[in-house]
């Protein structure tokens, strides 16, 4: 016996009112669901990227470390972000680089910084941005400056050239004016990162000294003494974790589901500009200590 | 209703119900990330405006005046001058053009010259000697200046380079001259981190007295500069600005860095006076009375 039209009308009508009920009640526990669901995922990944930036820094290395710092950008899982500093500085270009790849980072996730052995020139140059630097205390942190080194007047051999400043890039004047402008750079991103922190005026910094950890915590160079360990457990806890796992930033590039920029790096680069012992030309380098050219503009007052 | 119809029902609601709760899931991106978007990573700390360093001005030729005859002044480059040649070209310019004579004191066996030679010349120039002078060349100096001749030293701090063989340090050699005018020069570079007009050791300077020497001489430009200490018997011409800074000593100070002793005039710079130098600031106007004070036409 077929169902009379009154009685098909009343289970739809009774269909009609399941789904509203499911859509009320799925709407109000949609919200619980959600949280529980994204807690359950973060528990799995909860990771905080230690990105290593070692030696001397060349145009190479800042990519390497620019990639790393992407690469955490970009993956969810990574929660924080804590940079590992062993290096004297190098060239400015690759200072710079790291820096302005570190201050993207700081702009989306906690960064932290710690100083192993030194952190001085282009190496503190570039933890600039990080919130919180932590240093151990017998480490060399600071050197605020930058040094010009201008290859000598020409006359070790015949050649022809298109300018006058083709071979040494421009009047000492000019130089000057680079290093200067360089330095006003260098010294303003440490005003305007630190300038709150810092127990030192402006002409202080500029100054260039090289402070050991325990006095830089005091003048504000650097803000904690303290480990790796600390700076990870500083970064977990800005980024609200109470379980995490500490990767290095390789991994965090290998794993990372976002592009690889390794291949574009290397065309990116020419020869090492630290290593590059072939060709004289100007340079200028954010680097604590002597470089390997023996002439040039140093502008470090210390010097 | 039929059991069946009832399982259905049930069904209906469980599917809408999971749908609309996993929705918010979905929704919230934790099974679709999108990777954050990228920032522009050049902040205003890097911006060009705010670091680039202003071009000096270059303006102004050198003037001399006054009228006198014709008259020779010997410039020293005897005595391992600091690249004699280079830092007394514009001198030699302009006096050139004034009509006088200029000559430079280098000769291969020097012994004995030098007290012939102060003898038969009007000013005596001297730029950053890095061989000290005899007790005969120094007596002859004096008596030079005793006897109405004119001298302008240009002196210069200690300077260290680095060669193949290490650390090398340059000394200029004047302290035994200028005892005997009342003026010591510092081995120290003057530097000011708070306004300096190139690198730190680019420094400015102005007049600090009256005196013709420092007429027109609001602005100079001074680039590997040392102080000088002044005795009573000595005027400070030219002082740095009051947040100068010596290598030495390490504090803020005006510093004097031109002084006169009667017919000796002490500059604490050298490289100032170069081709590439001399029209910064006002530096053409204080070549200019330099040359009018060997002319003495001041």
């Amino acid at each position: 016996m077929s169902p009379s039209p009154s009685g098909s009308q009343a289970r739809r009508g009774l269909y009609l009112g399941v789904i509203i009920i499911a859509l009320i009640a799925g709407s109000v526990t949609s919200p619980y669901v959600t949280r529980a669901v994204d807690s359950a995922v973060r528990d799995g990944q909860n990771t905080i990227a230690v990105i290593e930036i070692d030696g001397r820094m060349t145009i190479d290395t800042a990519e390497t470390v620019s990639n790393q710092l992407y690469a955490a950008r970009q993956n969810d899982s990574v929660e924080a972000v804590v940079l590992r500093v062993n290096s004297p500085g190098g060239t400015i270009s690759a200072a710079e680089s790291v820096y302005m790849a570190v201050n993207a980072t700081a702009r989306q996730k906690p960064v932290v910084a710690s100083v192993g052995s030194i952190a001085a020139s282009g190496g503190y140059f570039s933890l600039l941005p990080a919130e919180r630097i932590y240093t151990t205390p017998g480490a060399p942190v600071g050197n605020v400056g930058v040094i010009g080194v201008r290859p000598a007047e020409d006359g070790a051999e015949e050649r022809i050239v298109s300018g006058p400043d083709k071979i040494r890039g421009g009047t000492k004047d000019d130089f000057r004016r680079q290093v200067q402008s360089l330095q006003r750079e260098f010294v303003g991103a440490v005003m305007f990162h630190r300038g709150d922190e810092l127990m030192i005026s402006q002409a202080q910094v500029a100054h260039a000294k090289v402070y050991i950890g325990a006095r830089a915590v005091q003048n504000g160079i650097a803000d904690r003494v303290g480990s790796l360990h600390d700076a990870i457990a500083y970064a977990a806890a800005r980024a609200g974790l109470e379980r995490y796992t500490a990767v290095s930033g390789s991994a965090v590039a290998r794993t990372s589901s976002t592009v690889s920029l390794a291949v574009a790096a290397q065309n990116e680069t020419g020869p090492a500009a630290l290593d590059a012992a072939t060709v004289d030309r100007r340079r200028i380098l954010a680097l604590y200590g002597q470089s390997d050219t023996p002439a040039g503009v140093v502008t470090n007052a210390t010097g | 209703m039929r059991p069946g119809e009832w399982a259905r029902l049930v069904a209906v609601f469980a599917i809408v119900f999971a749908a609309v709760s996993v929705s918010g899931v979905v929704i919230s991106g934790v099974f679709m990330p999108q990777p954050p978007s990228e920032q522009p990573t050049s902040p205003g700390v890097l911006a060009p405006e705010r670091n680039l360093a202003p071009t000096p001005v270059e303006a102004g030729s050198i003037e001399v005046n006054g009228t006198t005859s014709q008259q020779t002044i010997l410039i020293d480059a005897a005595h391992q001058n600091t690249q004699v040649r280079d830092r007394a070209q514009v001198l030699t310019d302009v006096l050139t053009s004034n009509g006088h004579q200029v000559s430079y004191y280098n000769p291969e066996n020097k012994i004995g010259q030098f007290e012939n030679r102060v003898s038969e010349v009007d000013a005596i120039v001297i730029i950053a000697p890095t061989q000290r002078y005899t007790q005969a060349e120094r007596t002859a100096l004096n008596d030079f200046v005793n006897e109405g001749g004119r001298v302008v030293l240009f002196t210069e701090p200690k300077r260290t380079s680095v060669n193949l063989f290490g650390e090398v340090t340059t000394r200029v050699r004047t302290e035994s001259i200028l005892t005997s005018y009342a003026i010591s020069a510092g081995t120290g570079y003057l530097y000011n981190l708070n306004g300096n007009v190139g690198t730190f050791q680019t420094i400015a300077a102005t007049s600090a007295s009256n005196q013709r020497l420092a007429e027109n001489v609001e602005n100079v430009t001074l680039y590997t500069s040392t102080s000088l200490t002044v005795g009573d018997e000595a005027t400070p011409v030219l002082e740095t600005q009051p947040t100068t800074n010596s290598s030495t000593l390490r504090s803020n100070a005006s510093y004097t860095v031109a002084a006169r002793h009667g017919n000796v005039v002490v500059v604490g710079d050298s490289e100032f006076l170069t081709e590439q130098n001399y029209r910064k600031g006002d530096n053409e106007e204080l070549v200019g009375n330099l040359i009018e004070f060997l002319l003495n036409t001041d």
